[in-house]
């Protein structure tokens, strides 16, 4: 990952074509954040608000807990920060490519940073393409999906219903797992990282937090690829 | 209802903590020599984080979603295409669903 790396219009667009389908299936997500949002106390507006400012599901529905009552605002920086430290991961996985970009692109281009995303950029950078736009847009296209569903069911709740039911939630996961498959076709080398983070970051659920045990163990994957590699 | 200046203090607060994560990691990164340890171990980190997310969510998760996983992993294995395959996940996870309502 060198030389060259761009931040176009066109792949802005780009990103968010490519990642269409995913905003649809977060709308569902944003549908049952504004149920629920309202259903703790927040007003319409509120919720809608926070999902366009905020832009992270866990970090919102944790947060949903934290403001009831008085707010005490360190135990809210902790429980987001927690929730959201695997973009401290992501962003620093994009570093090599992302840090090429004059301070304005670099910042934009990791604002709406999120697991599709993020997931989807890696493996265009795989593949050889050199635009973050793609990492933009793609969040782009999510977060307008995000903040509007979140409106739809905040306002709309009674009527549209909470889609959570519906049992959609494997369909993210179901992305990444894609993903994940997508770089390991371009890279099997990479076999092994994957691996080791699977297998410590399910061995380390018992004793770490969630979240937790997504970070130690994509560190494990990383050390994993770094050793490997020099052997 | 949480008053307004409540509410825009937690969601300033709420924002500029997420904002920092996505932020930070590039930013340390900086400061790094970009040694060929370093690349190989970033390389490596940016699968792995998204693999480590999979695999704990389905540790957690119903025997549906991971049907609805293994389903959407075999499509992309052959179709190579990642629309196809959340469908396939999705329509799996439906099937589970009606048959076994939570």
């Amino acid at each position: 990952m060198t030389a060259n790396i761009a931040f176009t219009r066109a792949a802005v667009f780009e990103g968010a074509r490519r990642l269409w389908a995913v905003a649809a299936f977060v709308a569902l997500f944003g549908v049952a954040f504004g149920v629920a949002a309202v259903e703790s106390g927040l007003a319409p507006l509120q919720a809608t608000i926070m999902s366009a400012m905020v832009f992270s599901a866990m970090a919102q529905f944790a947060a949903l807990e934290l403001l009831q009552g008085p707010v005490a605002y360190l135990s809210l920086i902790l429980v987001v920060a927690s929730l959201s430290a695997r973009h401290v991961i992501m962003s620093a996985a994009l570093s090599s490519s992302v840090n090429q970009l004059p301070l304005t692109q670099r910042l934009l281009a990791l604002s709406l940073l999120s697991d599709a995303n993020f997931a989807e950029t890696q493996t265009a950078l795989r593949r050889g393409e050199r635009d973050l736009g793609v990492l933009f847009g793609g969040g782009l296209v999510i977060w307008v999906s995000w903040v509007a569903s979140t409106a739809l069911g905040a306002y709309g709740g009674d009527l549209v219903g909470d889609p959570s039911v519906l049992g959609f939630g494997a369909v993210m996961l179901c992305f990444f797992a894609a993903s994940v498959l997508g770089q390991l076709r371009l890279s099997q080398g990479l076999v092994w990282p994957v691996l080791a983070a699977v297998l410590s970051s399910v061995a380390l659920l018992p004793v770490l937090s969630q979240g937790g045990n997504v970070i130690i163990g994509a560190l494990i994957g990383g050390v994993t690829a770094a050793v490997r590699d020099a052997e | 209802m949480l008053s307004s200046n409540v509410f825009i203090a937690s969601v300033c607060v709420m924002a500029a903590s997420v904002l920092m994560t996505r932020f930070s990691g590039a930013m340390i990164m900086a400061k790094l020599p970009p040694t060929p340890w370093v690349e190989r171990f970033l390389n490596g980190l940016s699968v792995s984080v998204i693999a480590a997310l999979v695999a704990s969510a389905l540790a957690q998760g119903a025997a549906s979603d991971a049907a609805a996983v293994a389903g959407a992993l075999l499509v992309m294995w052959v179709k190579r295409d990642v629309v196809l395959s959340m469908a396939a996940g999705m329509a799996i996870s439906a099937l589970c669903h009606l048959a076994a309502p939570a």
